[in-house]
């Protein structure tokens, strides 16, 4: 018995050992590199390339209403310079992170839920239904809340029908929250489901051996054993928002606008391709830092105390 | 004495399944009780159950003369060292350690303290600022043992936490956890499947077989007078013959056998002469190729396997059963036996044990 178990694992390296002396060294890179191909291809053609020209774009100048190629960084004086430019951003910027955080608070009980208290057929039908909004495109179901949010919607009708005054929800901040949680919560519970599903239930039950209530667990346990859903599932929030343009245009009226609305005033005002290329290059740049430190703090080594 | 913890008729049903049933056991302050079992048997669940980590379906778990039903398992005093030690892979080495204290709401400066205290008592201080995977398999261990211990409790629960060391590491480990054991003079209830650690470490040893509790005992006891015939193969190097016990001209029992009549211990109960008894002999009881004895029965080896120092041979008798005789390596090496070789095995009637046959 033990020599056999004792072989098998001599067989399998003698194995390879032929594979490697027989398979061409450049077969054997190309292989990886077949399945890689497809992907790199797409990126640069779709990403690299359109975002190179972007920042190309930035340079141009617009003369009569056209785009005159050039390399000059008037573009970029002229949106810095203006304090309005970096008002919108703070908002743009101050409104995802608060999407990100309240639509994180709102989801973490629900994937809680769906996690400890769910037996494995229910969580089955649960991820199910969590799937199905994406059925139905954004634009359709913010279309909806404007039926539901107007102030002759159905809220407010509901609101007079029991004799009180009618609030205005669409066109406001509210509003585009409303968007934003419709566009981020379901992808936010199905992350930080994902995460809570996985923790390690011994680690748990070791809190609780030592004393910890179930409430305390929360803090002391799961979030610190969920953080990277937790932490990707506020950065997809925070990257989804900070984009958007739907929600804050048919929810919020446009009024306060984000980067996405002053991107179209751009466009439409003057034909500034330019200064929209400068504030879609900074948008670019703020969600790449934005994904790079939240990636890193997700995935942070553990950090060791002193004291 | 007065029991640490009292276990009254307890059972636990998962729907249809019994995982324990019947459980009834009492464990003194200061003591190493082992619960041996294979993997089913329900020795984790009535851990757990001490734990609070499942309630039992009936009966009741006293803890200091306290009933613990309906206590949570953060209202109880019953740290546990897991199997999968489950450390806190987002804290450090001495945060781990720390964090029964904090949830006692011991001072941070005190708790920290403390913990180290418990490191160095256990030598891993040096490694106290390190995070969990930085560590070696013993070193967590070792971290698993001090956060379970730093709140001094009075019992301690370990779930097989040797399974996942190497031999050598074991052995060292359980010197460790019997010297600390007998140095706090609190209560370890070890839950394992190893014959080895159970029987070296143990003050008593329970054997649980589908839910129910085999026999209880102290491990020389267990080891030499196997109450069932169940704990006599669990053991694994016990030979048991069965048959129907006689009265013999010499007014002694004897056992009648494929291999003909065998002689009963003078110390075997008379009441179980009714029926049908298994005679059990243990491995090392057996003398190969010395002066005869009251039972001698010719035999042919067959194989043999080495255990470390001993060794195990397989024989086959006459009348063709199997027969396990364990030995020194030294001693076989006197004998230079060959595969196939003819050779009488021999043992005292005195070491003989006799139960009655379950059918």
């Amino acid at each position: 018995m033990l020599s056999v178990t004792n072989r098998s694992p001599g067989a399998v390296l003698s194995a390879t050992a032929v594979s490697r002396g027989t398979v061409p060294r450049f077969a054997r890179l190309i292989y990886p590199l077949a399945w890689a191909t497809p992907m790199a291809a797409w990126q640069t053609l779709f990403f690299v390339v359109p975002l190179g020209f972007l920042i190309v774009l930035t340079f141009w100048k617009v003369e009569n209403y056209r785009l005159v190629a050039a390399l000059d960084p008037v573009n970029w004086i002229a949106v810095y310079g203006t304090p309005y430019f970096w008002s919108v951003y703070l908002r743009t910027c101050a409104m995802a992170a608060g999407a990100a955080a309240l639509i994180s608070l709102i989801a973490f009980p629900c994937a809680y839920f769906l996690a400890f208290h769910l037996d494995k057929g229910a969580r089955r039908l649960a991820v199910l239904l969590l799937i199905t909004p994406f059925f139905t495109s954004y634009l359709v179901r913010v279309y909806t809340w404007q039926a539901f949010l107007g102030d002759n919607g159905l809220i407010n009708a509901a609101l007079q029908g029991a004799g009180r005054e009618p609030v205005a929800m669409l066109n406001t901040v509210f509003g585009t929250f409303v968007g934003y949680a419709t566009l981020c919560l379901p992808l936010v519970v199905l992350l930080q489901f994902m995460s809570l599903v996985n923790i390690d239930r011994s680690l748990i039950e070791a809190a609780r051996n030592l004393r910890c209530p179930p409430w305390r667990t929360v803090w002391a346990v799961i979030v610190p054993s969920a953080r990277v859903g937790l932490v990707l599932g506020a950065t997809f929030a925070f990257i989804l928002t900070f984009g958007d343009f739907v929600s804050p245009t048919y929810l919020g009226g446009g009024n306060p606008p984000t980067l996405g609305i002053l991107i179209t005033d751009f466009t439409k005002a003057g034909n500034q391709w330019p200064r929209a290329a400068v504030v879609a290059v900074t948008m670019v740049t703020t969600l790449i830092l934005v994904a790079f430190f939240a990636v890193r703090f997700a995935y942070k080594t553990r950090r060791r105390s002193h004291g | 004495m007065e029991p640490v913890l009292k276990i009254v008729d307890v059972e636990k049903s998962f729907g249809d399944f019994r995982a324990v049933t019947g459980v009834n056991l009492e464990i003194v302050r200061g003591e190493f009780l082992a619960i041996m079992g294979s993997s089913g048997s329900g020795k984790s669940t009535l851990l757990r159950m001490i734990a609070g980590l499942e309630a039992p379906t009936k009966g009741d778990i006293l803890l200091n003369g306290r009933s613990t039903r309906g206590l949570a398992p953060h209202e109880r005093d019953t740290p546990m060292v897991w199997q999968s030690l489950a450390l806190f892979p987002f804290l450090n080495v001495v945060e781990n350690v720390e964090f029964g204290l904090k949830m006692r709401g011991v001072s941070a400066a005190e708790r920290r303290r403390r913990a180290l205290s418990w490191l160095e008592r256990l030598e891993i201080g040096r490694f106290a600022d390190r995070a969990i995977d930085e560590l070696s398999g013993g070193q967590r261990q070792r971290v698993a043992l001090a956060r379970a211990l730093v709140t001094e409790p009075p019992v301690l629960l370990l779930d097989e936490p040797l399974s996942a060391l190497d031999a050598h590491l074991s052995v060292r480990m359980q010197a460790v956890l019997t010297n600390l054991q007998r140095e706090l003079g609190i209560t370890f209830i070890y839950v394992t499947h190893s014959h080895s650690e159970a029987f070296a470490m143990a003050d008593r040893v329970v054997i649980m077989s589908e839910g129910r509790i085999e026999q209880i005992g102290a491990p020389k006891e267990i080891y030499l007078r196997p109450s069932t015939r169940f704990v006599a193969e669990f053991l694994g190097s016990n030979n048991i013959f069965t048959g129907r016990p006689e009265k013999g001209a010499d007014g002694g029992g004897y056992l009648r056998t494929g291999d003909g009549l065998l002689k009963l211990p003078a110390d075997a109960d008379p009441a179980l002469f009714d029926g049908e008894v298994d005679l059990i002999v243990s491995a090392d009881r057996i003398v190969l190729g010395g002066p005869s004895q009251a039972n001698s029965l010719p035999c042919r080896l067959i194989g043999e396997e080495f255990v470390g120092a001993s060794v195990n041979l397989y024989l086959e008798t006459e009348g063709g059963r199997d027969l396990v005789v364990q030995m020194p390596q030294r001693q076989l090496d006197g004998l230079s036996l060959q595969r196939g070789a003819a050779i009488a095995a021999s043992w005292s009637d005195a070491d003989g044990h006799v139960i009655r046959a379950t059918s």
